[in-house]
């Protein structure tokens, strides 16, 4: 009898559970339009201009069964809406007004800001995802370079995907092996860091392909240029996805001040411990017109010291990190330990660089991009200590001391480099 | 007493900590607003606070063992003060009562079920409450020592599952606000624990014979939960995000990302916390039964549960809002609950060791 009273409040709680689930909140599937990206402008003929890119569940599934379907088929996976609107809450009431079925943000993926309005600051919109249940944290924060953000949504028509959602999902995910955009550019972090006294925001600096057509841009200065010496929209390409991930958005708090290109990024990902893989290439040390290139990727995390017992800190910054080579075009033998270390430190100096300038560009411009603060309040014990050292306004001012180690551990299939054949 | 199944001392530290349980759903958003990055400390500061204080309504329990925390009023105090004594004690599990169908039915409602009316997540919820109270104490234990794990657990699977956003730079500067300010959070937020106070109101219904401090280990395993769910919430939130924000815990499992598969469990795990909401309630509707039966000297409560069941969903509704059903518990019932909780029973001690004629149990 005792068995059967336990066993029956055990299935009245999993009752009660389930049962109020179905009656007020229930949301057919196919009466929703699932909004896949957001884009917010500033407004003409009102204050915002709202954009969704919105999916379109039955060309959705049909792509997929067709294996690799996609935007390349016959079908819109997606439909883009835009309106002006007061506020963006107001803005999905008036989308209901030509989008038969109710917008539903669940599945929002991505919030790109135009340059013009993230320069105004964009808690002013964003908060709103910290309070809308509908929102996730995990949203992706991005801004429009050099174009609106109804522009980038309208020409979001992925190649390689027939579901948008997964295209933002890997292109920012790309980021993993190649370091040239932010590997945390979710919405969590951009609200932690805009409200923390040791950090700054970091967004995705995203842009449609140039309009320059391939080898008609600016002509080589020197014998090289960088891969990731460029931004979003800058890149002499042809094909692919039009919107492309190069370079990041820096914020100070919520308002957009500046951006990094791809090497910065590389550099910054490096100093945020957020850094995995990438190709790095480098001029060779014995012969400067060929080049080497070297999958590079962390040994441990960085080392940074911050003095803070002056009212200027300083700051040292050590890297290690390991690389595989794979490629040398002048055949020379760096798999030889006697001219091993010339390569490791033409590619420990290429890093540095590129970690210098970043810090460079970020004292400029008195955003602590890299996180530092996060690193120097580890210094002080209690919270008013920490405030009152005011490190926004100092750590523009800091000496900032880098050391970049390279090691070269793997050479790929060869043992030894022949000489070359001419 | 009112005539109930006997249950063992395991069962009834499983179900105090059960009822500790739902505090860690907002509990590390009050602490950093005292103790700002050193939340945590409040946390283990209030629960250190409690395990001292605990040793007050043991010392008097264990001089009565026999008897139920109101008889022992009734016989300490005498017949008016006795009374004076049971009401508030009955006050104390009627407003827990109320305010847990409140609150609970405002955060599922708030997180999950926006459209659904506030007053048929509460009917739903004294439902459940009237069930459980109509089985009876020993089905409660029986159900929550099977549930637990299960219910327990649940807790800590989002914390881990966000292990890739953790930043323990959070947690510094490392004494936040300060010594002082964790310990005034730490005395503010000691009501986290006071649900140990079921342990004497069920007293002669515990098996005594195994052994072992109950009183203790119910603090300390609520302790446990609390402080290390408010690190994991610390991690995942900076200071300033996790004061704003309402329930940081389902905040954070929201955030679940792990690629691609491993996504949007929180309406999973939401299944789990309700349950565990429910568990709660019906344990402190119950409690709220046996202490207006015990209060009136009555042998059985159950002609109480529809009655006091109208009761307790009419005193849930008078806030007005969420904040003020929040303010109500985090400002008021937690700060005020150690009167009842420990200075009540400290009375009661004083007076049956210094006033003649009273005889222990």
């Amino acid at each position: 009898m005792k068995i059967v009273k336990y066993k029956v409040l055990v299935i009245l709680m999993v009752l009660f559970s389930l049962l109020p689930l179905g009656c007020w909140d229930y949301q057919e599937i196919d009466e929703t339009a699932f909004v896949l990206v957001l884009g917010l402008d500033k407004g003409k003929e009102n204050k915002l201009t709202v954009t969704a890119q919105i999916a379109v569940p039955r060309n959705l599934g049909g792509s997929a069964l067709s294996g690799m379907g996609g935007a390349g088929g016959q079908t819109e996976t997606t439909e883009v809406v835009s309106v002006e609107a007061p506020t963006f809450s107001a803005a999905l009431n008036m989308m209901n007004a030509f989008v038969n079925r109710r917008i539903s943000l669940k599945h929002v993926k991505s919030v790109v800001f135009s340059e013009e309005l993230a320069r105004e600051g964009t808690l002013t919109y964003l908060a709103v995802i910290g309070r809308f249940p509908e929102f996730r944290r995990s949203v992706f924060i991005a801004v429009a370079r050099g174009i609106s953000a109804r522009e980038l949504l309208e020409s979001n028509k992925p190649v390689f995907e027939s579901n948008p959602a997964k295209y933002v999902e890997l292109a920012t995910l790309a980021a993993r092996f190649t370091a040239f955009s932010p590997l945390q550019p979710q919405f969590h972090y951009f609200y932690n860091a805009a409200h923390s006294q040791g950090a700054d925001p970091v967004g995705i600096l995203v842009a449609t392909k140039r309009q320059t057509p391939q080898g008609e841009g600016p002509p080589l200065q020197g014998t090289w240029r960088s891969e990731g010496d460029y931004y979003s929209g800058e890149l002499p390409r042809t094909g692919g996805n039009t919107p492309e991930l190069i370079g990041a958005a820096l914020f100070k708090g919520d308002i957009l001040v500046g951006e990094i290109n791809g090497d910065e990024m590389t550099g910054l990902m490096i100093l945020r411990n957020t850094f995995e893989q990438a190709f790095v290439s480098t001029p060779d040390p014995l012969e400067p017109e060929l080049m080497t290139a070297v999958n590079v990727h962390m040994y441990t995390a960085p080392t940074i010291k911050i003095d803070v017992s002056e009212p200027i800190p300083k700051i040292y910054i050590k890297v290690m990190l390991e690389g595989d080579v794979l490629g040398i075009q002048s055949h020379s033998n760096f798999e030889d330990p006697r001219f091993r270390y010339l390569l490791e430190n033409a590619l420990a100096q290429r890093i540095k660089l590129d970690i210098i300038k970043l810090l460079q560009k970020t004292q400029d411009l008195g955003v602590d991009s890299a996180w530092l603060g996060k690193k120097a309040k580890k210094h002080f014990l209690t919270t008013k200590q920490w405030e009152d050292y005011h490190w926004k306004e100092v750590f523009p001012q800091a000496p900032i001391e880098v050391e970049v180690i390279v090691n070269l551990r793997r050479f790929g299939l060869m043992r030894e480099s022949a000489p070359h054949p001419q | 007493m009112i005539p109930e199944g006997k249950i063992g001392p395991r069962s009834v530290v499983i179900m105090a900590v059960l009822a500790i349980s739902p505090n860690v759903f907002y509990a590390s958003s009050i602490a950093a607003d005292y103790g700002l990055n050193a939340a945590w400390m409040v946390i283990l500061a209030a629960g250190l606070l409690a395990l001292i204080a605990s040793y007050i309504p043991k010392k008097l329990m264990d001089r009565f063992p026999q008897q139920t925390i109101t008889e022992v009023g009734y016989q300490v105090l005498g017949k008016y003060l006795g009374f004076a004594a049971g009401l508030m004690i009955f006050n104390f599990f009627l407003m827990d009562s109320s305010l847990s169908l409140r609150l609970t039915a405002d955060r599922v409602l708030t997180a999950y079920m926006p459209n659904t009316p506030v007053p048929v997540m509460m009917l739903a919820l004294l439902v459940v409450g009237i069930g459980g109270a109509y089985l009876g104490l020993e089905a409660i234990a029986r159900a929550v020592v099977i549930a637990h794990w299960l219910l327990l657990v649940t807790v800590f699977v989002p914390i881990v599952l966000t292990v890739n956003f953790w930043e323990p730079d959070n947690l510094a500067p490392w004494l936040g606000a300060g010594l002082p300010a964790i310990g005034i959070g730490g005395l503010s937020m000691i009501g986290l624990f006071a649900d140990i106070f079921l342990i004497a109101v069920i007293y002669p219904s515990i098996s005594k014979s195994q052994g072992g401090n109950i009183w203790v280990s119910s603090v300390f395993w609520g302790m446990l939960l609390l402080v290390i769910t408010t690190l994991g919430v610390q991690l995942v939130f900076p200071t300033p995000v996790l004061s704003e924000t309402l329930f940081p815990l389902t905040q954070v499992s929201r955030l679940v990302y792990m690629g691609r598969f491993l996504q949007r469990i929180d309406a999973f795990i939401a299944f789990f916390w309700i349950g565990m909401y429910a568990f709660r309630f019906s344990l402190v509707f119950l409690l709220a039964l046996n202490t207006l039966t015990q209060l009136l000297r009555l042998p059985y409560y159950r002609p109480f549960m529809f009655s006091l069941g109208a009761v307790v969903f009419a005193l849930g509704l008078i806030p007005r809002d969420i904040m003020e059903a929040t303010y109500i518990v985090t400002g008021i019932f937690w700060r005020t609950s150690w009167a009842i909780v420990f200075g009540l029973p400290g009375i009661m001690l004083l007076v049956s060791l210094f006033r003649k004629g009273v005889k222990a149990g």
